[in-house]
Order: C-alpha cells, then sequence, then structure tokens
C-alpha cells in the first residue's frame, strides 16, 4: 500500500470503534479469567483474546496478554481456513485447533475462533488462545523438550468445528478429553473459554447495529493501515543497511551442541527483512519453532523498536518479510517436535534481531534477558495423595533478569520477550498442590556487570511433600546472556535436585519428565540479564546500593567492578562499603543511572 | 449542623447543611496542596454568620493518602517477612503491565519498601496454618535495632499464610510494641486477612507507608477544626463509601485511597434515593479525569480488586472506573495519522489553550469553547476568563493534520472524548451484564454537565439528573454518608447444610469485632446495623460472587445457592448448578448511622409550565457542522414550575449543562432533570 492515505474513513468514528473492540477483548478475557478453573488460567492467565478481521488480520488484542499468542493467531486461523471453507462456516460455528504444522503455535495453546456474523455476512473472528495444562504425550503438563517427534509431545487436534451452528460435537470432545490429564478441569477452562468467544462476539454485535457491519469493517481496515503507517515512518528512520547477529540456545542435552540463531537483518526504506539462513539444523528435541513462532519473535523486535506505545495489530508487522529455510530451527519439517519453541527460541529470535540493530540504533537496545520463561512443570501421582490433590499438576513460570539499556539496569524478576503470564501465589501452590516452598526470592551476584547492571531473576526451592514428577524448561546454563557495549554477560542457570540419602545433582536446562521422591529439593535459578556499558564506568553510588540491597556480594563487586569493599558495623544500611579503587581511572562520562 | 469538606487536588469545597441533611451554604477555595488543613480553615472561618446552630459533625473526603503515593512521599517502612520470601513485594506476580510489554528497555519505580529494609524472620506456617517452625521471639532484637538504626517510621509484617493463622504476626506485633512503642506497626492478617501473599503484602505495606503521614495530617486537621470550633467532631470518608474515625482513619490509611471519589458516588446515591431513581450511574468528570460508577437498585458496586502505582489494594472499594478524560485533555495525532484525544491533560497550567496561558495544545474545554457549549469570554472560577479565538486556533493547528478545519476539529475531539466516556460506562454496565438503557446517569463535576446528555444518547440512557451544586457534589455526598466498616476472615468449606455451623461461627467473631468497633465511635445499639455476605464460586474457580445471607429458617442453604446460580448466570452468561459452590470468605460490614434524613431541597410545587427566560443567546453546534442560534438560561430560573425544550444551555457559577434539541428539562427538588428525546 502506498503512503499517502486512500479515502480514509471518518477518523472519528474509527477511534470510537477502536477503542470499543480493544475493551471487547478485556471484557473477553475477564469472562475467560473469571470463570476457568486451572490455576495456569484463573491466578496466572495463560491465555490471550483477540478480534481479527474477515482476512484473518489480528485487529485487537488484549492489552497484557501474551505476545506469542497474539501474533500467532492469523497464522493459526489461516490454517484453519485453508481447511474448513470459510464459504461454509455458520453463525453458531466454533473452531478449534492446536496443531503446529497447520499454523499453530504448540500443541498446549489450543485456539478457539468464533466467526462474527451479523445479517448473514462474516464480520469478524472472536478468538481465545489459551495454553491447556496438559494434552497428554508422555509427561504431566506435556512441557518435555527431549522428545523426537510431535507425536510424543501429545495430542494434534487438526481443525475442527467443535460448534456446529451452534450445537457441540461431544464426539470430538469427547475424544479430546479422554487424551487429557484432568479431563474435568480442562473441561472447565473449555466452557470459559467459549465464554469468551461469545463475550467478544456480543460486542461486535453491537457495533455493528449501532454502526453498520460495513463501518465497522471498513474501521478494522482503516486501523491495520494507520498501524502500518506508523510502522513504516518508524522502519525508515533505521538506516538502511544489513546486520547480523547470532545467538545460541542452550542444547536440548547436555552433550548437544547449543542451537545457533543466526539473523540477517535488512533494512531497506521502510521495510525490514530478516534472513535466518545459517541458523543451526532442526534439533531432535521440542526447541524447533514453527512459522507461526518465529514470525511472532521478529514481530515483538520490530515492535517494540518501532512503535511500541501504540496498541499492536497485524498493521505493524505488514512491512516485515521472513526467510527461515526449511529443516531448520526455525523451520522444521514434519513431524519435528516444537513445544518450547513457543516461548525459548521465539525469545531468542527476538533478541538475535535487536541484537542486530543494537549499532544502527545506539541506545535503544538492551543487553540480552535471561531470554526463558523458566517453566517448572510438576506433576503428583495420579493414585495416591489425597483429593483435589491426586493427580494434580503444577505449571509454573518463573521472573528473569532483564537486560541492561543505556539508561536503566534491567529489571529484576519479570517475565520477558514473548511471555507474559502470572506467577501462582506460593499461598495458593502449597494448598492445591504437595510441595513446601522453602524460598522464592532475587538471585545474587546473578545481573551482568556494567555501568548499568544486568537484572536478576528468581531462585526457587522447593520440597516435594509426595512423590512427583518434574519437568524443567529454561534456558542459559550454556551460554550466558549477552552484554552490551562492554556491559558483561549475565550469571548463568543452574537447577539441581537433592534426592534424600544421594549427592546433589545437576539438571540440564531441559529434562526429561522426572520421577523424584518424596522428600527431593529442587533447586530452580534462571539466569541473569547482560550489563550494558563497561562496568568500571558504574556509579560508585550504584555499587553502594548494590551491596547494601544484597544484589551483589563484596566479592563481585571487588572482581568486577574493581572497587575497594571494606567492613563497618557502624553503617546504618548495610556492612559493606564500597570505595573508589588506589588508581581511580576517572574516564566514566556517561552518567550511571541507579 | 453539619458540615462536609472535599479536598480535591485543585478546590477545597464545602457544604453547610442542617441537621436534616438540607444545604444552607457551599464555598470553594483553592487547595494548599502543601497544607490542606488551611483550606478548610478558611472554609470554616469564611462561614461567620451562616452557623446558626451547634456543629456537631464534620464529614472529610481527601486525597492525601492517593497523593502521597502517586508522589511517593509516604514514609520509609521496614517490612517483616517470612524467611526467603523477601522479594515477593518486588517480584508482583511476575507479568509486565500492558505499557512495559513492547518496551525494548522497559524500567519500573523501585518498589516502595527498598530490599536492605525487607528484613526476614526465621518461621513458618503452613496452608493449613500448622506451625511448622516455631517463631523465636528472640530474632525480633536484629530488626528492632535496624528500625533504630535507620530512623525507620512505621514498620509492615507479612508472613506467609498469615491469613489463616495470625498467631506470628500478632506476637512480631506484641515484641515491637514493647520494644519500639512509638513505631506503628501494620499486620496484614489485620488489615487484609485473605490468601495470596503478593496482594496482602502489597496492600499491607501501602498502610504502613501511608500511618505516620495520614494520621499526622488527621492531627493536624483536628487541631484546626477545634481552634475554629471545639465541639466539632472530624469523621472521614474510606474508599468504601463510608465514614470513619479519625482514629481509625490514622491507622488503616489505606482504606482512604479513593475518599473523595467515593462521596461523589455517595451523594449521587442520595440524588437517586431522594427522587425514588432505582438504578443510577454516577459520572463525575473534572479536569483531568473522570469518575463512572453503577449503583444498581441504587447501591454502589464494590470491588476488591484494585491497584494504585501497579500495586494492588484489595480492600472493598467503591468500584469507580477512573478514565483520563477531563476538561483538560489533549488532542493530538499519531504518526500513522490516527486522531487521539487523552490521556495526557494540559493541567492547571498551561491549562488549555483558551486560558491564554501559554497552551497551544487544543483540549476538550477548547473544543466545548469552539462549539459554543462554553461562551466566548465566560469566566471559569474568578480567574480565567475563556477565549474562543485562541481555541480555534489549536483545534486548526490539529485540524491540518486532519484535513479538518477549526470546528469540525473541535466536533471530532469532543465526540472522540465523549465515545471515551461512554466506553468507560459501557464497562462499567453492559461489561457486567448490565442494559444502561436502565440506568438514570447522574452527571457532576465542573465538566459533567456539558458532556452528560451525549453519553446518555450514546448508551440509550433516557434520563440525566444534575445536582443542586454540581461542582461540590462530593462535599454534599460526604453529608450523606453513615459510617462504614468491613470485615472479612476465611472460610473455606463447601456450601451444604452442614456449613451452617461454621458459618455462625465466623459470623459471631465478626460481628463481634463490629459491634465493639461501633461502640468505641459512639455508637447506640438502635444506630448500629450489621449486613452478612459470603463469597461464593463453583468450586474450582478463582473469583468470587459477593452473596447477600438470606433469612434464616427452611433451606437457606438452598435458597443462598439459588442466589449464586443466578448471579453466576447474570454476570458470566452460564451458571452450572451441579458443580459444588465454595464458601471462600465470610463477610461482615458494620454500619453506624448517622442521623440525616433524606430529603435536601425544596419539595415539588405544581407544575404551571411557565417558560424561564433566556439571559441571552449563542451559537451552539448540536450536529456536525451545525450552529443552532440557542438560548442560555441561568440555573436559577429553572425550577419545579418551569417547562424548557431544547436546544439551551444552563450555566451557574461551577458549571455548565447542555440541553440538546429536543430534550426536555425541568427541575425537581432543587436538582434539574433532562430527558431525551
Amino acid at each position: 500500500m502506498s503512503n499517502q492515505p486512500k479515502a480514509r474513513m471518518d477518523p472519528i468514528t474509527q477511534s470510537v470503534i477502536h477503542y470499543g473492540l480493544i475493551g471487547a477483548v478485556a471484557e473477553m478475557k475477564a469472562v475467560v479469567v473469571r470463570t476457568a478453573y486451572s490455576n495456569l488460567w484463573k491466578h496466572a492467565g495463560d491465555l490471550s483474546c483477540g478480534i481479527l478481521t474477515p482476512e484473518g488480520e489480528i485487529v485487537a488484542q488484549g492489552e497484557a496478554d501474551i505476545p506469542v499468542h497474539l501474533s500467532s493467531m492469523p497464522y493459526s486461523l489461516r490454517g484453519i481456513l485453508s481447511k474448513i471453507d470459510p464459504g461454509l462456516l455458520r453463525p453458531g460455528d466454533v473452531l478449534l485447533q492446536n496443531d503446529p504444522y497447520q499454523g499453530n503455535n504448540h500443541l498446549p495453546d489450543l485456539i478457539m475462533v468464533r466467526p462474527i456474523f451479523y445479517k448473514g455476512g462474516l464480520v469478524a473472528y472472536a478468538a481465545v488462545r489459551g495454553h491447556y495444562v496438559d494434552v497428554g504425550g508422555m509427561g504431566p503438563g506435556s512441557y518435555s523438550v527431549l522428545t523426537d517427534d510431535i507425536y510424543a509431545e501429545g495430542l494434534r487436534i487438526p481443525p475442527v468445528r467443535i460448534f456446529k451452528a451452534g450445537k457441540l460435537d461431544r464426539d470430538v470432545l469427547e475424544m479430546l478429553l479422554a487424551n487429557m490429564r484432568n479431563p474435568r478441569e480442562r473441561l472447565g477452562d473449555f466452557h470459559s473459554q467459549m465464554a469468551g468467544c461469545l463475550a467478544g462476539e456480543r460486542r461486535v454485535h453491537a457495533y455493528c447495529g449501532k454502526y453498520g457491519p460495513d463501518t465497522v469493517m471498513a474501521a478494522m481496515a482503516s486501523i491495520l493501515d494507520d498501524a502500518e503507517r506508523r510502522t513504516r515512518v518508524a522502519i525508515a528512520g533505521i538506516p538502511d543497511g544489513e546486520y547480523r547477529f547470532e545467538d545460541f540456545c542452550d542444547g536440548v542435552r547436555p552433550e548437544d551442541g547449543p542451537i545457533k540463531i543466526a539473523g540477517k537483518v535488512t533494512v531497506r526504506a521502510d521495510e525490514v527483512e530478516v534472513d535466518f539462513s545459517g541458523s543451526s539444523d532442526q534439533v531432535r528435541g521440542g526447541m524447533n519453532a514453527p512459522p507461526a513462532v518465529t514470525a511472532s519473535g521478529v514481530y515483538y523486535a520490530i515492535k517494540c523498536l518501532t512503535d511500541p506505545g501504540a496498541p499492536p495489530n497485524s498493521g505493524c508487522y505488514r512491512p516485515i518479510r521472513i526467510h527461515a529455510p526449511l529443516g531448520s530451527v526455525v523451520n522444521p519439517e514434519f513431524p519435528g517436535p516444537v513445544v518450547a519453541a513457543n516461548i525459548e527460541t521465539s525469545t531468542r529470535i527476538a533478541e538475535v534481531v535487536t541484537g542486530a540493530l543494537a549499532g544502527a540504533l545506539p541506545g535503544r537496545v538492551a543487553a540480552a534477558s535471561s531470554g526463558t520463561s523458566g517453566a517448572l512443570v510438576l506433576g503428583a501421582d495420579a493414585r495416591q495423595g489425597n483429593g483435589s490433590r491426586r493427580g494434580a499438576i503444577m505449571v509454573e513460570a518463573h521472573g528473569v533478569g532483564h537486560g541492561a539499556s543505556a539508561a536503566s539496569d534491567g529489571l529484576n524478576g519479570r517475565r520477558v520477550g514473548l511471555g507474559n503470564m502470572s506467577n501462582t501465589p506460593n499461598e495458593v501452590l502449597e494448598a492445591t498442590f504437595p510441595i513446601t516452598i522453602l524460598r522464592y526470592e532475587l538471585t545474587r551476584d546473578a545481573g551482568g556487570p556494567g555501568r548499568c547492571r544486568g537484572g536478576t531473576g528468581l531462585t526457587r526451592e522447593v520440597r516435594f511433600d509426595e512423590d512427583l514428577t518434574a519437568t524443567v524448561v529454561a534456558d542459559r546454563v550454556q551460554v550466558a546472556p549477552y552484554g552490551l557495549h562492554g556491559g558483561l554477560g549475565g550469571g548463568k542457570a543452574q537447577f539441581w535436585v537433592e534426592i534424600p540419602g544421594h549427592e546433589r545433582q545437576a539438571i540440564h536446562s531441559r529434562s526429561a519428565p522426572l520421577r523424584l521422591p518424596k522428600g527431593t529439593v529442587l533447586h530452580f535459578q534462571v539466569a541473569g540479564g547482560g550489563g550494558y556499558g563497561r562496568p568500571e564506568d558504574r556509579a560508585l553510588e550504584c555499587i553502594q546500593d548494590d551491596l547494601d540491597d544484597g544484589y551483589l556480594s563484596p566479592e563481585m563487586a571487588r572482581k568486577h567492578y574493581g572497587v575497594r569493599v571494606t567492613r563497618d558495623e557502624s553503617r546504618p544500611d548495610g556492612q559493606w562499603v564500597a570505595s573508589a579503587p588506589v588508581s581511580a581511572d576517572s574516564s566514566s562520562h556517561e552518567p550511571s543511572p541507579c | 449542623m453539619r458540615i462536609g469538606i472535599d479536598i480535591g487536588g485543585t478546590f477545597t469545597d464545602l457544604v453547610l447543611a442542617d441537621d436534616n441533611g438540607a444545604v444552607v451554604a457551599s464555598a470553594k477555595t483553592s487547595t494548599d496542596s502543601l497544607r490542606p488543613e488551611r483550606s478548610v480553615s478558611a472554609l470554616l472561618h469564611g462561614l461567620q454568620g451562616r452557623v446558626k446552630d451547634r456543629v456537631g459533625y464534620l464529614a472529610h473526603g481527601t486525597t492525601v493518602a492517593t497523593n502521597a503515593v502517586l508522589q511517593r512521599s509516604g514514609s520509609r517502612v521496614a517490612l517483616i517477612c517470612t524467611e526467603g520470601f523477601r522479594d515477593v513485594l518486588e517480584l508482583g506476580r511476575l507479568a509486565r503491565a500492558p505499557e512495559l510489554l513492547y518496551q525494548a528497555a522497559p524500567a519500573m519505580p523501585p518498589p516502595l519498601v527498598r530490599r536492605r529494609d525487607r528484613l526476614e524472620i526465621r518461621e513458618r506456617i503452613d496452608h493449613a496454618g500448622n506451625v511448622v517452625r516455631a517463631f523465636d521471639p528472640g530474632a525480633i532484637e536484629a530488626a528492632v535495632s535496624v528500625v533504630q538504626k535507620r530512623g525507620i517510621k512505621s514498620v509492615a509484617v507479612s508472613l506467609l499464610h498469615a491469613c489463616v493463622n495470625r498467631e506470628h504476626e500478632l506476637a512480631i506485633r506484641r515484641s515491637l510494641a514493647s520494644r519500639l512503642p512509638e513505631i506503628p506497626v501494620s499486620i496484614s492478617s489485620e488489615v487484609l486477612p485473605e490468601v495470596g501473599e503478593f496482594e496482602r503484602t502489597s496492600t499491607t505495606v501501602l498502610n504502613a507507608y501511608l500511618v505516620p503521614l495520614v494520621s499526622d495530617y488527621v492531627r493536624r486537621l483536628e487541631a484546626a477544626v477545634h481552634l475554629w470550633n471545639e465541639e466539632t467532631l472530624v469523621w472521614v470518608m474510606q474508599s468504601n463509601g463510608g465514614m470513619t474515625s479519625a482514629d481509625r482513619a490514622s491507622r488503616f490509611p489505606v482504606t482512604l485511597l479513593l475518599s473523595g471519589p467515593s462521596a461523589g458516588v455517595v451523594g449521587g446515591q442520595s440524588v437517586a434515593a431522594e427522587l425514588a431513581v432505582d438504578d443510577a450511574i454516577t459520572l463525575d468528570m473534572g479536569g483531568t479525569s473522570c469518575d463512572v460508577c453503577l449503583l444498581p437498585g441504587n447501591v454502589p458496586s464494590i470491588s476488591s480488586d484494585r491497584q494504585i502505582l501497579e500495586l494492588p489494594v484489595r480492600l472493598p472499594t467503591v468500584d469507580i472506573l477512573t478514565i483520563g478524560a477531563g476538561g483538560g485533555s489533549v488532542a493530538w495525532v499519531d504518526s500513522g495519522g490516527a486522531f487521539h484525544v487523552g490521556p495526557r491533560s494540559a493541567g492547571g497550567t498551561p491549562g488549555p489553550a483558551c486560558y491564554g496561558r501559554g497552551g497551544t495544545e487544543p483540549t476538550v474545554t477548547d473544543a466545548d469553547l469552539v462549539l459554543g457549549v462554553l461562551g466566548d469570554g465566560q469566566k471559569l472560577g474568578d480567574e480565567v476568563a475563556l477565549d474562543a479565538g485562541l481555541a480555534r486556533r489549536a483545534c486548526e493547528l490539529v485540524g491540518k493534520k486532519l484535513g479538518l478545519d477549526g470546528p469540525d476539529t473541535a466536533w471530532g475531539i469532543r465526540k472522540i472524548i465523549n465515545a471515551a466516556m461512554a466506553a468507560a460506562v459501557r464497562a462499567i454496565t453492559v461489561g457486567k451484564g448490565y442494559d444502561p438503557r436502565e440506568f438514570t446517569l447522574i452527571a457532576f463535576g465542573g465538566a459533567g454537565p456539558m458532556h452528560a446528555a451525549d453519553i446518555a444518547a450514546e448508551l440509550g440512557i433516557a434520563s440525566v439528573i444534575i445536582p443542586p451544586i454540581p461542582g461540590c457534589h462530593s462535599a454534599y455526598g460526604l453529608l450523606m454518608s453513615d459510617v462504614a466498616h468491613d470485615y472479612v476472615t476465611p472460610c473455606g468449606r463447601e456450601l451444604t447444610l452442614e456449613v451452617q455451623a461454621k458459618l455462625d461461627e465466623l459470623f459471631g467473631a465478626l460481628e463481634a469485632n463490629a459491634v465493639s468497633d461501633l461502640k468505641a465511635e459512639g455508637f447506640p445499639a438502635r444506630h448500629r446495623r450489621v449486613r452478612r455476605t459470603v463469597d461464593l464460586r463453583y468450586a474450582g474457580q478463582q473469583a468470587t460472587v459477593n452473596v447477600p445471607l438470606p433469612a434464616r429458617g427452611g433451606d437457606w442453604v438452598g435458597r443462598l445457592g439459588r442466589r449464586f446460580h443466578a448471579l453466576h448466570q447474570h454476570l458470566y452468561g452460564f451458571q452450572a448448578p451441579t458443580e459444588p459452590i465454595e464458601v471462600v470468605n465470610v463477610r461482615v460490614r458494620g454500619t453506624g448511622r448517622i442521623n440525616h434524613s433524606a430529603g435536601g431541597g425544596v419539595a415539588s410545587g405544581a407544575r404551571s409550565g411557565r417558560a424561564p427566560k433566556p439571559s441571552r443567546s449563542r451559537q451552539v453546534m448540536f450536529e456536525r457542522n451545525e450552529y443552532v442560534t440557542t438560548p442560555v438560561f441561568a440555573r436559577s430560573e429553572i425550577d419545579a414550575t418551569t417547562a424548557l425544550r431544547g436546544p439551551a444551555i444552563v450555566e451557574q457559577d461551577d458549571s455548565t449543562l447542555v440541553v440538546p434539541p429536543g430534550a426536555s428539562l425541568a427541575g425537581d427538588r432543587g436538582h434539574l432533570l433532562l430527558r431525551l428525546a
């Protein structure tokens, strides 16, 4: 499309409808969260809502919903519509699928889509993507990376019409539930997902009634065009050129080498192309990113660097082209497993794109984060234990250290990249699952040293009060998050278990479903973010604050920042005092913000 | 007599009423933001001859708590927490807020309590309330010495599972009280005894953060009032829509975060009661923001799911939705060419372009002026005379980017801001299963009456009520509030016949607290009321539905269940009658009646249909690109005996009302009743 606005629709009506659609998706999410059954949905909110155009572009999405859930929706919908003729859709239909080889992101994320008809015509789609706690497969929670193919990852649901003209296909639903652990909880979540879709439909109907369906559709088209225009203006502000960067994910097994993501970002006028030639071949394990996931990683990075303030939609992604070689880790051939690429590989893809543009956009790009969801999945035995805890499954993500930037230290213990689900409160976990949480705190010394310090991540220690199955999916045990402009990398991740009567045993950042006995203590420590700028340029008072707050130990202060640290018991705020080294080099010119 | 005083960011308002609640006088002055009690003194002393009788009661609404949090000017707090969990406050719930989600380098303000001041105590209680590791009172010594050394002024205590067993928190408070008697201590099992460590900790920390500042302010305020009149007792409005004693306000300042806005809602409730309106929506539009609240059955909706600065406050709060839409909201065009209004506000300086204080960006007030809703040269307060030329130029500047002329841009600004407010009203009605067309809109605040008719029309609302002094309506609302305290305790049982005895026991304990607190505030039994509710959900769900307890006897458990199923259907569109129901929390609200009788204004007289006399006329745009010559009336012209049909503008000191073509306007007991065509 051209940069000149074509015959624009009335900007006033457009804004009114735009805010209305954003309100609609917020309402959809509220309905699902309030009526859901699993901790993962009702406490952690691992689901996202969107409204899509009849052409399958996403036009409104939940404000704090999960990026990878949303930018992948057009792919999932396209997959559905290549199987189910859109001409045959009828009012009351509801569509469902989860197949990464038909456009979806991974098996646990079932997308439910409600075509919205108004007076016989299709005007939009309401979609809710939710992470089902279990979709079968080799271990409780369906989340292990150590698989050979997608069949081992769980139940693959091709596009189906789960409701036909308002009538539920019970046979299909029964078959799905028969392949999921804890079917009653799954069914409760299924109902709430449906309630969310209906809430979206009601709101779109209301706007069609008020403005007419043609105006609503014209407004949606114009909203997307405006977003495209804003993005193109911002891309045009990036100097033309080819920018290369590469980074690594941990290998699937400790003995495997790290997985390489190589990106060449070409900026030409107001368009961007990302070429992943040179990335690792697809791997034997669920780290392969299907097209929807690779695209989501790229889209996320470009959105962050071009137009972070405005509501995201498909218009923002139109100026972006992606080349991902078939058979590579960013575009696997069937039946390669994919489950953890969703947040792990995708976030690395995003940081390769931002890393490539760090030189072209000085001061705008942060160092690498711990780049992981830090997923810990625990399953209780389905035959022992009491009441509702029997066979219960816990899925938790962990807050990580963000990369430092030119202006500030990295965030501590927040979600990063393409994931954004919350935790489930520790008090709720202990009440609903047979564990005792011993520590839930920020890791000392994990933030990458620099003029601005990388953020630090979570350390959690859990004691098992019954025999449990544990699956770990995280990253950055093998390769630390990178620093920028002289900043050092963040502290690597560490995972280990202590089984009663045994020595401490390290585990890799990705595990098989491990059967562990009652009394086991599991240590889960994600990596810290990379630093930004030279550590010796960090202001002394920032180092002092980090010592007083325990983010930094005296040993590491000496080692990385080169300061003298002495002890003074009489200081009110802490016993350690940092002072400049004897031969202080005062070459620092940029102020250190803390 | 009684006095209501509401202190807002810009103005402090006073309303004086007789013992029947009838308004005798009102007054306004600028807020002294450093010493707000001085504004109160000035207004009180300015009353002079108006006070004919003893003033025993002064009700106060304040922004002091909210401002302290927003400006981060509260006290340094030490947080005592369970070993291994000191970062709960900093970690939050891990998810990034929407505005950070697509930032390449997100930054957040530091936590309210720095990490060094979060002190771990070795102790452990499990989820069932069993003491797993006993608390060693000696361990408190380290905390005591930190508090002394660092000059910390307030302490918060939030231990894991303290909502189930408060033993350790009480023990810590006892030892702190004996070692540091001058330091206030807020404990989570008292401030918010609910499951969920982050929300409980956050609410408790906010309380501790505010105690020194708010208690000091309340002391100064009481001193200022007593200097004026020794007999006058000071009461403070809480976020839950009820008053509390000055003493309790000082101990639980976290309950004051919506003190002022709640008063407006209660004022709206009283207007609705007086005019026998069943279902109302209040709309309070000022200079920077707009507050809307739903009153189904003329009872304000209550929510416990609120935040300030991303910090949750899980206390029962009048469920006000605030959006950045006010007279000062600025219009702008983004780089893609889309047209926006707000949420940024031009504030008081430079203010809207038409103030002539150097502002060049068009605001909602500028648009209203260009469209003739406000008059060229009209005075706002005593200070500013509005300049329509400046307003038009500002609109043209933004209009150029959109291909619109000045008036059309102004039209768009008004349309967009009205749509945003209509969306807010839709969120609290349609979004919660209510049909706005069944509600009456009560509009106040300086800008509310200017926009009410458009918002009502957008939502299909037929009637709008404008109270007598829209600009001082919150101060009026303060006089209409009772004292109210909320108590909660977790239950965690399935709703069956057997749970009845447990409920009796839990309610008994809460009611005893309610009665003793109200007694201490001087309420005799005949003025005390206790209301019982339970939070229910389908076992396995997260969100609860608050259901009033039915009368005893017969199958009341069955009736309670049926009420819940029906409410769930209403709120979420489905019910599951075969699913077990869980009783999550038991709640009691204790109310102490302030002796006011409803009915503030003059009784409605016979309608003679007298046509009021306009004072002048001006050009007003009601339809796009069409200015219509419109009569302007003084509000004093409109009473119960008059009949008026739009188009018309009605002006009074603190507000301007728009009556669109075809709408009718009549006075009723001091209020204005606008009926849309």
